[in-house]
């Protein structure tokens, strides 16, 4: 027995001349969710429809279990796949959507029809066996969908953007909903998104790709806060991005010369001369007067109000442009546009990116 | 106002001759007139008391039915590989096999005349029948290639992924959801069938009749009402058959 689920490994997939997936080498553990994120074409659908089995890689193993899934039919590679437009089958009632895969199985029609009825109970849709997906809403036929695939016991759950036809709010609480589920089952699962707050909140760890291969796997939280790549930096939230070149550098520690001018303190690794650039998170930035120890000096060019919370770009006295989140509390005013302030940029939360 | 004038203009048109044949056939004369003189269903005894009418129905369905059924199956096929399949030459096979509708049927006649005479076909019922398989093939492609047009292929994969095989997926999923267009080409392929004249001219043997090649011989050698109340008949089952069928899948509002 292996400790992971799931395992890809150097999967590729060429379509003539163009590279759809490169490289992906990705490990889920049991009952773990992982969520492929990207832009749409970054080769996200592409690598979870090889683990479905429905396009052949022209490169690289697939293992389900331990087992080489790599050339194995679809139809016998035990995965339970949820999709975008949930494919139920339109001339079925949900009960026989649901023991369609059962059925295929050639179990006993008892164990059929109770392992059916609780599938359907455990996504709430008991007083509706009945009725075609047609009569249903769109949360409702996403649940059918969902049973369909549980109501197996699949080794590999794989979800296909399978919330991005639903209404914001049902959005949310499907969300919840699909997490609980996939815990509750503890079913390993694979989740195809290009929504940053959906990955963030229905995964266990995120992989980014981009352009065919994956920039970054790790948690929600380690994604945005150590972003491996420029690419992972500007997809993953707003970041500040100051170009430049690295001067000195050990331990992990660094100092940056920008483009626009400044020498400033970072994270990082990278031989002196190497271009690159410093990625800094705009809430992570303080403003405080101007004339404070430590703090660098600039300008506030042009103010927005958000909810709560205000945004300021800064242009610091040294050159480069930086956009700064404030939290409204009670009593502070919000700076006014063209207002001398101080920005206090720390070491830790300034990491350097390489590109 | 206007509109509705054209309208009925139009219509009056296209459906004169339809109602001057259905006029004629209840004349009291020994001969098709218009307008009728008298009214008498003497002409509908005849037909349906006439041993040559009768075996041609009977042989003009017997007909369609085979090269329904042929042309059903082939049809639903090529139309599954050329809606599904990916690979070279794909419109230049579809418009091949599309091209009998556009094909004079003189010229379609003409040829399988002469390959049938070569193969050993020519006069006998099923070369018929593989004949007008040809003819009505590509209107069976037509209807189910629509029907899979809109159909989503995520379905399918979705019974694959249940577990379903090859087959399971095609009888238990996609057969049923593109049943409409089947049953529509069927439909088609079978009225096409028993009204087809020319290339059952050629094709014909001795004694092998079809329903038109009867209404067509008649008119060569007599004129009696008889051939107007025939083609009276055709008319409604055209009516009771075709209507309901082109309003559900050929109305031009519904595309």
């Amino acid at each position: 027995m292996t400790t992971y689920d799931l395992e890809m490994q150097g999967l590729r997939k060429i379509y003539g001349d163009s590279v759809a997936v490169d490289a992906v080498t990705l490990s889920l553990g049991k009952g773990e969710m992982v969520a492929l994120l990207g832009p749409s074409g970054c080769g996200k659908t592409t690598t979870l429809r090889m683990v479905a089995g429905f396009v052949e890689p022209s490169a690289g193993r697939i293992l389900l279990d331990g087992r080489d899934i790599t050339h194995v039919p679809a139809n016998q590679r035990d995965t339970g796949m949820v999709f975008q437009s949930y494919a139920l089958f339109p001339h079925m009632t949900v009960r026989r959507n649901v023991a369609f895969g059962l059925r295929c199985r050639h179990l006993p029609e008892d164990e059929v029809r109770r392992r059916t009825a609780e599938a359907i109970e455990l996504v709430g849709l008991g007083s509706f066996e009945e009725r075609y997906p047609r009569q249903l809403s769109g949360g409702q036929q996403q649940r059918v969908a969902l049973a369909r695939v549980l109501v197996l016991r699949p080794k590999l759950l794989l979800f296909d953007e399978p919330l991005s036809n639903l209404d914001a709010k049902l959005r949310v609480q499907m969300r919840q909903e699909i997490r609980r589920l996939q815990k509750d089952v503890g079913i390993t699962a694979l989740f195809v998104t290009h929504d940053q707050d959906e990955a963030s909140s229905i995964a266990d760890r995120i992989a980014v790709m981009n352009a065919g291969r994956i920039e970054q796997a790790g948690t929600p939280a380690e994604i945005y806060n150590e972003p491996a790549t420029r690419f992972v930096a500007d997809f993953i939230g707003t970041s500040n991005l100051i170009d430049g070149v690295a001067e000195t550098s050990g331990d992990g520690r660094m100092t940056f010369r920008a483009d626009a001018g400044g020498v400033f303190a970072a994270r990082g690794r990278a031989s002196t001369g190497a271009r690159g650039a410093l990625c800094i998170r705009p809430e992570k930035v303080d403003i405080c007067p101007p004339g404070v120890a430590g703090a660098r000096e600039g300008i506030v060019r042009r103010t927005a109000r958000t909810a709560g919370m205000m945004e300021y770009v800064v242009v610091l006295t040294d050159g480069p442009e930086l956009t700064v989140q404030e939290q409204l509390r009670h009593g502070i005013a919000p700076r006014e546009d063209g207002a001398l302030v101080g920005v206090v940029l720390r070491e830790e939360d300034t990491q350097f990116l390489v590109g | 106002m206007i509109l509705w004038l054209i309208v009925a203009l139009v219509g009056l048109y296209l459906m004169a001759p339809v109602l001057v044949v259905i006029a004629t056939s209840f004349t009291a004369t020994a001969y098709p007139v218009f307008p009728p003189q008298g009214f008498t269903w003497r002409w509908f005894g005849e037909v349906l008391a006439s041993p040559e009418y009768l075996a041609a129905m009977r042989f003009s369905t017997a007909l369609a039915a085979a090269s329904t059924a042929i042309a059903t199956v082939l049809g639903t096929l090529a139309a599954l590989g050329l809606v599904r399949g990916r690979f070279r030459g794909q419109t230049a096979i579809s418009a091949l096999f599309l091209s009998p509708i556009f094909f004079p049927a003189i010229v379609l006649g003409l040829a399988l005349l002469i390959f049938f005479n070569w193969v050993g076909l020519a006069g006998t019922f099923p070369g018929m029948v593989a004949a007008h398989a040809v003819l009505t093939t590509p209107f069976v492609i037509r209807m189910v290639s629509a029907s899979l047009a809109e159909f989503d292929p995520a379905v399918e994969e979705a019974a694959k992924n249940l577990g379903a095989s090859a087959m399971r997926t095609f009888f238990l999923v996609t057969l049923p959801l593109i049943r409409p267009g089947v049953v529509a080409g069927a439909v088609f392929a079978f009225i096409i069938s028993f009204d087809e004249l020319v290339v059952s001219l050629f094709l014909a043997g001795p004694g092998m009749q079809t329903l038109p090649i009867r209404i067509f011989t008649s008119l060569e050698y007599s004129s009696r009402p008889s051939v107007s109340a025939v083609s009276t008949l055709l008319i409604l089952v055209w009516l009771v058959v075709g209507v309901p069928l082109y309003r559900r899948f050929l109305d031009v509002r519904h595309t």
